[in-house]
């Protein structure tokens, strides 16, 4: 399977070093490279990679701040030089890493996991749609944890303050974006505003009662209630033809 | 009774002589053994010491050693030559580390050699990023330093200046005689701001080598001053 690439890495010595290595795998096609996360950054919104491999250690800001920035984070595989402690950090849906100098067997394994993972993560839809879909993903940094979610296995979010909590099987880290912004980005096909602090994923949920003054009560796969303003109500009732 | 007398008299005696001689044996045994003692500690202090400073004592940081591998794996593809020079500096470093582990003090000039296959090293990862200058005053170059000091500082000027900087920035080093100690200075361009991630792991080491080496007559210090970071160590001459 083609798949079009990137390298965000600080060294040039080391970007020579992964294209010499990408060069035995004709099917990634590389599509651009950049020195720092900001040009990174751009470089992603330009060409949208299947597959990212990113340095950890870069100047000003590192490569989880890469990710944390991106709305979609294509496949990923870190390159690291020595730094299990930042590739501990992972708690959820690891991804891949590889330790310079690389080992070209480690290489070729990194990239067959790649190509599964984007078989499974291919939709028919295009891919210059502004919305995400149920696979694709979002990095999570919280404290000194980090999560790769995929949207579709997020139940519900909830307004804290400025900012949002995400709720996934069992876990709900803060995310630095509010809700609004969130909300403009994910699918409309499964994800509801239920009121002005949350918004569900109508696959989650197990139970929908009649509350007071023509509200809803919705129990989430989670245990959670959710209350539907009276207003949203009537489209929920409208989007699931109750 | 009076035979009886003498010989409780004599008895007493004995006795009284026993118990001094009991109690003198005693004292002398005390205190032998609490001079072993104190020995023992001293001996157990200064093996003490000793194991802190050679866990103190510089390892090449992993992190800079992998990264160096791995660039001088990419430099084969463009300039053999350099990559041969790159890889000897490399071992030499690593000999360096390995050696002088159970060497309290080394001349500053050997100890320079390895901060230019330092500096050499990093240029290959930060190329243009870096540019390194020094002042070395040349009576102190025979002075004796505790091994890898300098090249502490100047690995804390790359890790927290440079490598911080998208567009690079500036080392210089500096030795001057001042009275009776030896000044050493690293200056690089950036701020002086301690990272939360950060654990001065580097910083509290040279401290504490100084400290058990030298006692309060040594000292270090870090600065922010015009844009700068400027690391001072004074080492007393004696």
């Amino acid at each position: 399977m083609n798949m079009k690439a990137v390298i965000v890495e600080d060294s040039r010595l080391a970007r020579n070093e992964l294209k010499e290595l990408i060069k035995k795998h004709p099917q990634i096609e590389l599509v651009g490279e950049a020195e720092n996360v900001d040009d990174g950054y751009k470089l992603i919104q330009e060409t949208n990679p299947d597959l990212l491999f990113l340095d950890i250690n870069m100047p000003e800001k590192d490569g989880f701040e890469l990710l944390e920035m991106l709305d979609d984070v294509p496949i990923t595989i870190f390159t690291t030089a020595f730094d299990e402690y930042a590739i501990k950090s992972f708690e959820y849906n690891a991804l891949d890493y590889l330790l310079k100098p690389i080992n070209a067997k480690r290489f070729a394994q990194a990239i067959e996991k790649a190509e599964t993972k984007l078989e499974d993560k291919n939709e028919p839809a295009s891919n210059t749609q502004e919305r995400l879909t149920g696979n694709s993903q979002i990095f999570i940094k919280d404290g000194e944890k980090c999560w790769l979610v995929k949207i579709g296995d997020i139940s519900h979010f909830e307004i804290v303050g400025n900012y949002t909590r995400v709720f996934f099987e069992g876990e709900s880290p803060m995310l630095y974006k509010s809700l609004n912004q969130v909300e403009e980005k994910l699918p409309e096909k499964y994800f509801f505003r239920a009121n002005r602090q949350q918004i569900i994923n109508t696959n989650f949920i197990t139970n929908v009662v009649p509350w007071f003054n023509g509200k809803l009560k919705i129990t989430m796969t989670n245990g959670d209630e959710v209350e539907v303003s009276r207003r949203q109500s009537y489209l929920f009732k409208d989007k699931m033809s109750l | 009774m009076y035979k009886d007398f003498g010989i409780g008299l004599l008895l007493f005696n004995s006795f009284i002589t026993i118990i001094g001689w009991t109690i003198f044996y005693m004292s002398v045994k005390i205190a032998a053994k609490l001079n072993a003692n104190r020995l023992e500690r001293a001996e157990l202090n200064s093996t003490l010491k000793q194991a802190q400073l050679n866990t103190l004592k510089g390892q090449i940081n992993p992190h800079f050693m992998f990264n160096s591998l791995n660039n001088i794996r990419g430099l084969m593809l463009e300039d053999v030559e350099k990559s041969r020079d790159m890889l000897t500096k490399l071992s030499e470093m690593l000999r360096y580390s390995l050696t002088k582990n159970d060497v309290n003090a080394i001349a500053l000039e050997e100890e320079l050699e390895m901060v230019d296959n330092y500096i050499a090293l990093s240029k290959i990862q930060f190329e243009n990023r870096l540019s390194f200058t020094k002042e070395i005053q040349k009576d102190t170059l025979d002075i004796q330093i505790p091994p890898m000091i300098i090249q502490l500082l100047v690995e804390n000027a790359a890790k927290h200046g440079i490598s911080n900087l998208k567009s690079g920035g500036s080392i210089k080093l500096i030795t001057a005689r001042n009275g009776e100690s030896l000044v050493i200075k690293v200056v690089n361009t950036g701020k002086l701001m301690i990272a939360q991630s950060s654990t001065q792991l580097g910083l509290k080491n040279i401290k504490q080598r100084l400290r058990l080496l030298y006692g309060t007559s040594a000292s270090f210090s870090l600065k922010e001053e015009n844009e700068k970071v400027v690391a001072t160590i004074n080492i007393p001459l004696k």
